[in-house]
C-alpha cells in the first residue's frame, strides 16, 4: 500500500503480497488486520492515513 | 510393630491414664474425707477433754459448743490430752505421762489461728488455744481405723488397676484383631497375587466399610491398570500392523520390479510408489516419535510467547505445500485486540496440531476444504477447524485420545489414526481442550481452546 500510494490495493491482492495465500475474501481478515493497523498508524494521531475503499479495498492518502 | 499390637498398645494407654487418673481422685477424696472426720473427733477430744478439767461454760460456748450434744465419749486409738499452759507447762494430762512434743512454733501457730490440726508420722493432733484461761488444750491420737481403711483401699485400687489394664488388653487385642482380620485377608490376598493372576480381582467384604472400601479401590486399580495394558498392547499392534503393510508393498512393488525387465518409464511408477510408501513411512515414525516424547517432555520449559494467527499462517502454508489441492479459508469469529492473540506454549507442538488437523481434513473431507475461524477474547483462544465428510462415531469421538482409535473412521481412505491422539495430547499439555461436534449432517467441527 506504501509503494502504490494512492491506489487501491484489493483485499485479494494484500492476501497474496502479505501471506502468500488467496483466502476467500468472504472472511473478516483483512479487516482485522487493517483494524490492527490502524490502531497502530492512524488512532493516535490527526491525520489519517489509510482509507477504505468498500467492498474492493484498501488505499494510502 | 504392627497395627494390631500398636493399636492395644495405643488403647490401654489410655485406659491406664484413665484408671490412674480416677484411682488418685478416688483415693485423694477418700484421704481427704478420713481426715475431716478424725480432726473433728479430735476437737471434741479436746472439748471434753477441757470439760473434764473443769473448765465453766463460757469456754465452751466461746468454742460454740452445745455441751448437752456434743459431748460424747468417743474410743480413739493412742489417744493422749494435753492442757498446757501459756508458759509451755503441763496442767493436765490424760493419760499422765506425755507422749510426744510440741514445738514453739507450732504453740504460735495454735495461738495464733486459735484452733489448729496438724500430724506428725500417724499422729494428729489438733490443738485449741483458750484466751480467757490463756491455756493450751490439745487432744491428739491415731487414726488406726482410718488408716487402715486408706491402706485397703490403695491395695484395692492398684489390684483393680492391673486386673482392669490386664483384661482391657486381652478385650483390645482381641477386637483389633477380629476388626482387621479383612485387611490381613486382603493382606494375603494380595501377596498372592502374581504375574500370572494379575486380573483377578480380590472381592472380600460386600460392606460399605473402609476395608470394603479398599477392596474395590484395589480392584478398580487393577481394572484401570488391565485397561491401560490392554490399549499398550493394541498400541504396538496397530503400530506393527500400519508399520508392516507399507514394508510389504514396497516388498511386492520391488519383488516385481526384479523379476522382470521394465522400461525406464516403468522403473520410474515404481520408484514413485516405493516413495509414496517411504512418505508413509517417515510419517508414521515421525508420529509415533512424538506421540512417545509427551511422556518425556518437561514441558514448562519449552514454553514461549507468540500469536496464535502466525502460526496458524504457518500451519496452512505448510498445509498448502504438502497436501495438494486443500483449499484453505482461515477467518475471525470477533474482532480481537492485538494482545488477545498472544499465547504462552509450544510453537513447534501447537503448529504439529495445526498440521495433523488440516491434514485431516485434506485426507476426510469430501471437498479438500478447511475453514479455520479463530475466536480471541481476554485471555481465551478458541480455534475451530470446519470440513465436510463423514462424521466421527461415538466410540471415536470417546476416544479420540487413543491412538489408532479412529481407525473405524478410516475407510479406504490411507491415514494412520494417530492424528487425533497427537492433538489431543499437544493441546491438553497446554492445559486446554479439544473436542469434536457435528453440524448438519456431514460437517465435522474441531475445536481446539486454549487460555
Amino acid at each position: 500500500m506504501a509503494e502504490n500510494k494512492g491506489r487501491i490495493t484489493p483485499k485479494q491482492e494484500i492476501l497474496e503480497k502479505v501471506w502468500d495465500l488467496s483466502f476467500d475474501t468472504g472472511t473478516n481478515t483483512i479487516e482485522v488486520y487493517i483494524s490492527f493497523l490502524r490502531n497502530k498508524i492512524d488512532k493516535p494521531f490527526e491525520r489519517k492515513l489509510i482509507y477504505t475503499k468498500s467492498n474492493f479495498g484498501y488505499y494510502l492518502k | 510393630m504392627t497395627l494390631k499390637l500398636r493399636f492395644a498398645l495405643l488403647f490401654n494407654l489410655i485406659v491406664a491414664i484413665i484408671l490412674i487418673l480416677s484411682s488418685i481422685t478416688i483415693y485423694s477424696f477418700f484421704s481427704l474425707h478420713r481426715q475431716k472426720e478424725f480432726k473433728n473427733k479430735l476437737r471434741t477430744e479436746a472439748i471434753i477433754s477441757l470439760s473434764n478439767f473443769g473448765n465453766n461454760n463460757q469456754n465452751l460456748k466461746d468454742l460454740g459448743i452445745n455441751i448437752s450434744n456434743e459431748l460424747t465419749e468417743i474410743y480413739l486409738f493412742e489417744k493422749q490430752n494435753l492442757i498446757i499452759s501459756e508458759d509451755k507447762k503441763i496442767i493436765n494430762a490424760t493419760p499422765t505421762k506425755s507422749i510426744f512434743k510440741i514445738s514453739t512454733k507450732t504453740f504460735a501457730l495454735i495461738k495464733n489461728l486459735k484452733e489448729y490440726f496438724f500430724k506428725e508420722s500417724n499422729r494428729e493432733f489438733f490443738g485449741i488455744y483458750i484466751v480467757n484461761e490463756k491455756m493450751f488444750v490439745i487432744a491428739s491420737a491415731i487414726d488406726k481405723d482410718g488408716l487402715n481403711k486408706l491402706a485397703n483401699l490403695r491395695l484395692i485400687l492398684v489390684g483393680v488397676f492391673f486386673c482392669f489394664l490386664i483384661l482391657t488388653g486381652l478385650i483390645t487385642y482381641w477386637f483389633v484383631n477380629s476388626a482387621l482380620r479383612p485387611l490381613t485377608n486382603l493382606n494375603n490376598k494380595i501377596k498372592l497375587t502374581t504375574e500370572k493372576n494379575l486380573w483377578q480381582k480380590v472381592e472380600l467384604t460386600k460392606g460399605k466399610d473402609e476395608i470394603a472400601q479398599i477392596t474395590s479401590n484395589y480392584d478398580a486399580l487393577i481394572e484401570r491398570l488391565k485397561n491401560a495394558f490392554d490399549l499398550q498392547k493394541n498400541f504396538v499392534q496397530y503400530a506393527s500392523h500400519e508399520l508392516r503393510t507399507p514394508l510389504t508393498l514396497m516388498y511386492a512393488t520391488t519383488q516385481a520390479a526384479l523379476n522382470k525387465k521394465l522400461t525406464e518409464e516403468e522403473y520410474k511408477k515404481t520408484l514413485e510408489l516405493l516413495q509414496v510408501e517411504q512418505n508413509n513411512l517417515i510419517d508414521l515414525t515421525n508420529s509415533l516419535l512424538l506421540l512417545s516424547q509427551f511422556e518425556k517432555l518437561e514441558f514448562s520449559s519449552i514454553l514461549h510467547t507468540f500469536r496464535i494467527d502466525e502460526l496458524i499462517y504457518d500451519a496452512i502454508s505448510y498445509g498448502k505445500a504438502n497436501f495438494p489441492g486443500i483449499i484453505i479459508d482461515f477467518g475471525f469469529e470477533n474482532f480481537p485486540e492485538e494482545n488477545n492473540l498472544l499465547i504462552n506454549g509450544n510453537e513447534t507442538l501447537l503448529k504439529s496440531a495445526f498440521i495433523n488437523l488440516i491434514k485431516n481434513a485434506f485426507l476426510y473431507s469430501e471437498n479438500k476444504k478447511l475453514s479455520i475461524l479463530l475466536f480471541a477474547k481476554n485471555k481465551d483462544i478458541q480455534i475451530h477447524f470446519i470440513n465436510t465428510g463423514n462424521q466421527l462415531t461415538e466410540s471415536v469421538i470417546s476416544n479420540m485420545k487413543i491412538p489408532f482409535s479412529s481407525r473405524e473412521n478410516i475407510g479406504l481412505v490411507k491415514g494412520i489414526g494417530l492424528g487425533l491422539s497427537i492433538v489431543q495430547k499437544i493441546i491438553s499439555i497446554h492445559n486446554g481442550t479439544f473436542s469434536y461436534s457435528k453440524i448438519s449432517t456431514n460437517i465435522n467441527k474441531f475445536t481446539i481452546a486454549l487460555s
